[in-house]
């Protein structure tokens, strides 16, 4: 029984628990599979309001130009159960993000991974499924 | 020895509670007054349920929902006949529009089969009544009446219903009626009708474990009625938090489904038992132009398509590619998705039964 339950736990994982966000919202509706990106730039707010968390960023375009995005995190609560606090990320902290594109274009993103300008990873998404 | 033993149990909770300095830890660790304990302080799950003082098992505490099985598809188990057809459409209209327009989507309270799978729920029962809140946005309750009163006659319908409740021994059988028809019993989109009629039954085997069965009776949905059978499991020590659906950002940016219909027949050339590098399988199914995926002991999901060839997991970013060979024969599947992309290898044709 239990190395029953052990393999079900599992089987989830293949299929579902690569989700970058609890979302209250199906992935394929809003963003894109096919327009992966990974940015650089600065916080500039940090949202922890349910349903989601939002990253906005500053990033500089190729010609310097500064360009506005807001990157979606998991849900606030879900966050706060992995340790998250308000104190976590300081509004200035460089951010590489990776993620995937709105599919209607705009600077708009879900993040899949996080991670501070040294290379460490901050899990401010959940690796849970999507409801 | 023994007392050896307690001391360094009770050093370690010590360095552990210097790790947890967090406020949330202060607040969602907090070790509930009442909880049967092992020596070393983690709850005892397989101590006996807890009674009430008129003897009847105390539902009370704070229960996971039972697992993501049935959340994306309530009715995976069953045959086609058992679906109404119109229900079956709009299921699959649902599916392919990403479900963009679901009541969670749009900060709408979650149905009552939804929350048993998914979220966090504290039960609190007194005597007379038992209420049920539930961690999901707006954070609703129900209120289940143990006094012996009957279902209201033609009510008002709401996305929860109306609730009552009776012992079957140590089972507490809850019936609710009197629904909207705007919730969904899935995340996918199975409707309701207000003629929805559900019957839960609670049975606290002991302090860590329910059993947990359900069962939906919608004619107007279901040609007959179905039940599931899942296990809940208490969530010791943790606490419910707000969740008040405020800052939707999401609804203004989403696109419905591509709009593309494959043929049956292509679809049907994808349908197989596919496996991964890790040696893992996963069967691809065709139900009239709709493709499912199903891994071992997983959940059935649909597969949106994006183009001839691509299709996209409707329950998270995983990405579906056929390939063929020269000869038009589907070799492999490349399956894209956080991990990266994985090549699972075509094995045949569809066994006569997957499931």
């Amino acid at each position: 029984m239990r190395m029953r339950r052990a393999v079900a736990g599992l089987g989830v994982a293949l299929l579902l628990a690569a989700a970058p966000a609890m979302a209250h919202h199906a992935f394929s509706a809003e963003f894109d599979i096919n327009k992966p990106f990974k940015l650089r730039g600065t916080l500039t707010k940090w949202e922890m309001i349910n349903p989601h968390s939002w990253f906005h960023l500053d990033v500089k375009d190729e010609s310097g130009a500064v360009v506005a995005w807001m990157i979606e995190g998991g849900s606030p609560n879900q966050l706060i159960k992995n340790g998250v606090t308000k104190n976590t990320l300081a509004v200035g902290t460089e951010l590489v993000i990776e993620g995937y594109q709105a599919k209607d274009g705009t600077n708009k993103g879900v993040g899949r991974n996080l991670l501070l300008t040294d290379g460490r990873r901050l899990f401010l998404y959940s690796r849970e499924s999507e409801k | 020895m023994r007392t050896d033993g307690l001391s360094g149990a009770a050093a370690l909770a010590v360095f552990a509670s210097l790790l947890s300095t967090t406020a949330a830890a202060q607040w969602l660790d907090y070790p509930t007054p009442g909880t049967p304990r092992l020596p070393d302080g983690r709850p005892n799950l397989s101590a006996p349920a807890p009674r009430t003082a008129d003897g009847k098992p105390d539902l009370s505490g704070v229960w996971r929902g039972a697992g993501p099985f049935y959340r994306f598809n309530i009715a995976q188990d069953l045959e086609p006949q058992d679906v109404q057809p119109w229900a079956e459409a709009l299921f699959l209209q649902r599916v392919r529009d990403s479900r963009k327009d679901s009541p969670l989507a749009k900060c709408l309270p979650v149905s009552i089969p939804f929350h048993n799978f998914f979220d966090l729920a504290r039960i609190v029962q007194t005597p007379g009544l038992a209420v049920i809140l539930y961690e999901s946005p707006s954070n609703p309750h129900r209120t289940i009446f143990m006094d012996g009163r009957d279902l209201p006659k033609d009510p008002n319908p709401t996305w929860l219903g109306y609730s009552v409740g009776r012992w079957e021994g140590d089972t507490l059988v809850v019936t609710t009626a009197g629904f909207n028809d705007k919730g969904w019993l899935d995340s996918a989109g199975h409707p309701q009708t207000e003629s929805l009629r559900i019957t839960e039954r609670f049975r606290r085997r002991d302090f860590g474990h329910m059993d947990f069965e359900m069962t939906l009776d919608d004619p107007k949905v279901f040609t007959r009625p179905i039940t599931m059978k899942r296990e809940r499991l208490l969530a010791a020590d943790t606490e419910l938090l707000e969740d008040v659906c405020e800052n939707e950002r999401d609804s203004s940016h989403m696109i419905g489904g591509s709009g593309l219909r494959l043929s049956p027949a292509l679809l049907a050339t994808y349908a197989g038992v596919y496996e991964l590098p890790s040696g893992r399988e996963f069967v691809v199914t065709a139900t009239g132009d709709m493709l499912f995926v199903r891994g071992l002991n997983e959940p059935k999901l649909p597969l949106l398509e994006q183009s001839q060839t691509q299709f996209m997991s409707t329950a998270n970013p995983t990405g579906f590619e056929f390939v063929s060979d020269a000869q038009g024969r589907v070799t492999h599947v490349m399956v894209r998705g956080a991990a990266g992309d994985q090549k699972a290898t075509r094995k045949g044709a569809m066994p006569t039964r997957p499931d």
